[in-house]
Order: C-alpha cells, then sequence, then structure tokens
C-alpha cells in the first residue's frame, strides 16, 4: 500500500489581503493549505508562508502575536516569505514605522524606476545555488517596496534589474531554512510553482 | 514617443465569457463560440501568455454567479494573474470578483457615470489592482469614448479621459478601438501613441489583431497587446508570436 503524505502549509493571516491565490496554487502541487491565526495552529504545520499581501505596519501589527512562535518554529519548518512577507523578515522599511522581524540586517526602500509600483515579469538572475531550487528566469512582480541594492552575498542570492537600480528578489538561508521572493511565485506560471513544490519537497526531508 | 523600453511586453489573450463559454464578436456584434474558458486559460499558460483577461458580456444579475463560478474556475486552473471586467459596477461587484480568484478588476461604464469609483477601488485594492477599460471609437479628429459595450456614446474624448482615470489612481489602462475590434487589420496604432505621450501607467491595447506584425508594432507605444479571435482560433500561437517578437527586438517573457 502507498501512503501518500499530504504536506500542511500554513499561510499567515495578516487579517487584510486575499491570499485565495496562494491557495489555488498550493492546491494544484499536492498540498493542504491552511491559514494561520493562532501559535497552535503555526506548530501544526509542516511549512510556513508570509504571503505578500497587505502593508508593513498592518503586517506587523496582526504578527506580533505570533512572533515568538516565528522565530521557535525558524530552522525546524521551512519558512518562504513572498513580496511583503520577505520583507517582514528585515529590519524595517520606508513604508511603516513598525520594526521588522529583524532577521536579516538592511532596510526595506521605496524603488524608483520607470514606474512604480513595478508591476510585470521581470527577470531574476541567480548568483548561487538554493535547495529551494529555484532558477533564473521570468517572475511574476507587483511592488512598491524592496531590498534596494543588497550586498551581493548569501543569503542575498536572486537580483533584478530595475531602473538604475538593483532589488533583491531571492533571499536563501538553507541553514535556518528561511527562504524569500519579491516576486509572487504563486502568478509565475511553471518556475513559480516549482519554487512552491521545493518548498513542499523541503517540508517532508 | 514610444514606451519606456527594457520593460518586459506582455501578450494577454482576452476570453469573453457569456453562460461558460468563450464567445467572440466583431466590431462588438455576432457572438460566435470559441470553446472551454479553462480548457482555453489552460493552453494560454502552456503557451507562454502572460496574463489573462475575463469578460463577463451577459452582465445580467442571473448571468453574474454563473459568471464568477468561470472566474473560479480559472483561477484554480491557472497560475499567471487574472484580469476580470464587464459588469464590474460597485466595489461590492469587484470584491465578489477579487474573491473569485481575480487579481485585477476593469471599470468601463461604471467609472464613466462615477468616477469616484476608480478612486475607491484603488484605495481599497491598490492600483495595481485596478484597471480602467476605455472603448473608443475615432471621430473626426479624436477618439470619442463609448460605454455600455460599446452601443452608447459619451462626450469624452478617450485621450484625456485616460489623464483623468491615472489621476484618480488607475493603475493600468485596456483601450479598445472600436474601429479596429474584430476586423484583424492591425491595432490602432495612431491611438496608441498618442497615449504613450499622455499618460505613464501601463496601456494595454487591444481590438484588430490579425498577425504577427500586428503585435510588433503596437507594443512600441503598449506595454501590453491583447488578442482574442487570433489566440481562440489557433491562427496565432503565443510561443511563436513571443519568439518573433524576441527576435524583432520586443523584450519578452520567454519560458526557462
Amino acid at each position: 500500500m502507498r501512503v501518500r503524505v499530504v504536506v500542511k502549509v500554513g499561510v499567515v493571516n495578516y487579517g487584510v489581503g486575499n491570499v485565495g491565490s496562494i491557495f489555488n496554487a498550493l492546491r494544484r502541487i499536492g498540498a493542504e493549505p491552511m491559514l494561520i491565526n493562532s501559535a497552535v495552529e503555526l506548530r501544526s504545520v509542516d511549512a510556513v508562508i508570509l504571503p505578500g499581501v497587505g502593508s508593513f505596519n498592518s503586517a506587523m501589527v496582526n504578527l506580533s502575536r505570533l512572533t515568538d512562535e516565528l522565530n521557535s518554529v525558524r530552522g525546524s519548518s521551512p519558512i518562504l516569505g513572498i513580496c511583503l512577507g520577505l520583507q517582514l523578515m528585515f529590519k524595517g522599511s520606508d513604508e511603516g514605522e513598525l520594526g521588522g522581524l529583524g532577521w536579516y540586517d538592511g532596510w526595506v526602500n521605496r524603488i524608483r524606476g520607470p514606474r512604480v509600483p513595478h508591476i510585470g515579469w521581470d527577470y531574476v538572475k541567480l548568483n548561487g545555488e538554493c535547495n529551494l531550487g529555484v532558477i533564473g528566469g521570468y517572475y511574476y512582480f507587483m511592488h512598491s517596496y524592496a531590498v534596494v541594492n543588497p550586498i551581493n552575498e548569501p543569503p542575498n542570492i536572486g537580483f533584478t534589474r530595475y531602473g538604475g537600480s538593483t532589488i533583491l528578489s531571492v533571499l536563501c538561508d538553507e541553514g535556518k531554512a528561511t527562504y524569500g521572493t519579491q516576486f509572487h511565485p504563486e502568478k509565475s506560471g511553471k518556475l513559480g510553482l516549482s519554487i512552491l513544490s521545493g518548498l513542499i519537497n523541503l517540508a517532508k526531508s | 514617443m514610444t514606451r519606456p523600453i527594457g520593460l518586459v511586453r506582455r501578450i494577454i489573450p482576452c476570453m469573453d465569457v457569456d453562460a461558460n463559454i468563450v464567445v467572440k464578436g466583431v466590431n462588438f456584434e455576432g457572438l460566435r463560440v470559441m470553446g472551454d474558458p479553462v480548457e482555453l486559460a489552460s493552453r494560454y499558460e502552456e503557451e507562454g501568455a502572460d496574463e489573462l483577461f475575463l469578460l463577463d458580456i451577459t452582465a445580467t444579475v442571473q448571468g453574474r454567479s454563473t459568471f464568477l463560478e468561470t472566474v473560479r474556475n480559472v483561477a484554480a486552473a491557472v497560475s499567471i494573474p487574472l484580469g476580470v471586467g464587464g459588469g464590474i459596477r460597485s466595489i461590492n461587484d469587484a470584491d465578489l470578483a477579487f474573491k473569485a480568484g481575480a487579481d485585477k478588476v476593469s471599470v468601463n461604464t461604471a467609472a464613466v457615470k462615477d468616477p469616484s469609483i476608480v478612486a475607491e477601488l484603488s484605495r481599497e485594492y491598490g492600483a495595481q489592482s485596478v484597471v480602467v477599460a476605455i472603448d473608443a471609437r475615432r471621430i473626426s479628429n479624436e477618439w470619442r469614448v463609448f460605454i455600455m459595450g460599446g452601443r452608447v456614446e459619451t462626450h469624452l474624448n478617450a485621450v484625456e479621459w485616460a489623464r483623468t482615470v491615472e489621476e484618480l489612481g488607475a493603475g493600468e489602462l485596456l483601450v479598445t478601438s472600436i474601429d479596429a475590434d474584430g476586423t484583424r487589420a492591425g491595432y490602432d496604432i495612431e491611438l496608441y501613441r498618442r497615449l504613450a505621450d499622455s499618460v505613464n501607467i501601463p496601456v494595454i491595447a487591444s481590438g484588430g489583431a490579425g498577425e504577427p506584425r500586428h503585435f510588433l508594432e503596437v507594443l512600441k507605444y503598449a506595454d501590453a497587446a491583447l488578442a482574442a479571435s487570433v489566440f481562440h482560433m489557433g491562427i496565432i500561437n503565443i510561443l511563436t508570436l513571443k519568439a518573433y517578437l524576441s527576435e524583432s527586438g520586443i523584450r519578452v517573457r520567454t519560458l526557462a
């Protein structure tokens, strides 16, 4: 008899925004998405997604009740931050007065470029490998803030040129099983889905 | 003036939907059955479409819930951005479309009747999720805005209207030339050239695509090109089209 292990992926609820497309994408790759509202729920999942909906402050306010638990599952369950979810991992942002999770040095700035917000497909160049299975290519962006002109060393491994600057598009911290993408994998076709599959595979191993 | 170079241009198949079937009209009239929305959407994602648009062309009260079901099914089947329009008259209509899985909504007639809906949607969902659709017809030396599916003429000049909705917070414009729509004789290039000079938000060109050359011409001025029947009927394959555009110097997303 074959045993099917369904990976439970917790999508943290900031109380705002629509996580429907992440749920759709996770279901498509055979995972079981679950909206996370409490520390107990957070402990019950195999992987965690910090989604890219809402604004920096509103997300940090809602996240405050989960920060301790997030810090304690970090390193055991893989965590993927998407768009704003990646930005929250830094010290703070031009978008809000509240501090971020502070997992990484760096600050989130308002981007500059031919158009803000930066909406559409853009190229991600990878300088290094990541066990998440992310590869260089085109992904879908939709944002006004980012870590701008980041230092070119791990955990910063994916970069995208926009206007006259470079934005951090992929963070990969294998040691802490913490990952982030500035783009939206759930909207980035096959390449995007393969990143979510990578998260599922890490949760299984 | 052309649009900023270096930005990736998008190809967007558009599906006009009536009772869960994709249909297509000529010059806004005479509908023909084109296929199943989920099947077509999946095929387009596979071929490399950058985004999809679903338009509710029944927009009747009873047709509305059927259409939202179509949106839900398509959103569950694809993982590229999905725009939804047709019959969005209020914040509540928009909310239902977002909940069904839309990433952006387009408003047309409702925005002309009460422009404050554009600002309200932009505040609530962010400019990136708000598309204003403009149907324009050339009358003497200007483009006039038409509403109610192209049936009713307004006093608005399309280029000025585009500027107005940009200020109100629209994140993008979907501009259809009624004259060119369904003819397959090419986009109304002059219209998009004017718009490129007048607004800074992305413009999606629509109406008139017949052959790959038409896309190349319009993408010098527009950020994205939308088309329907040439894709539905298999006259143009998106993969082949994007390879051609890329060889011709237009930056497009390629599938790795």
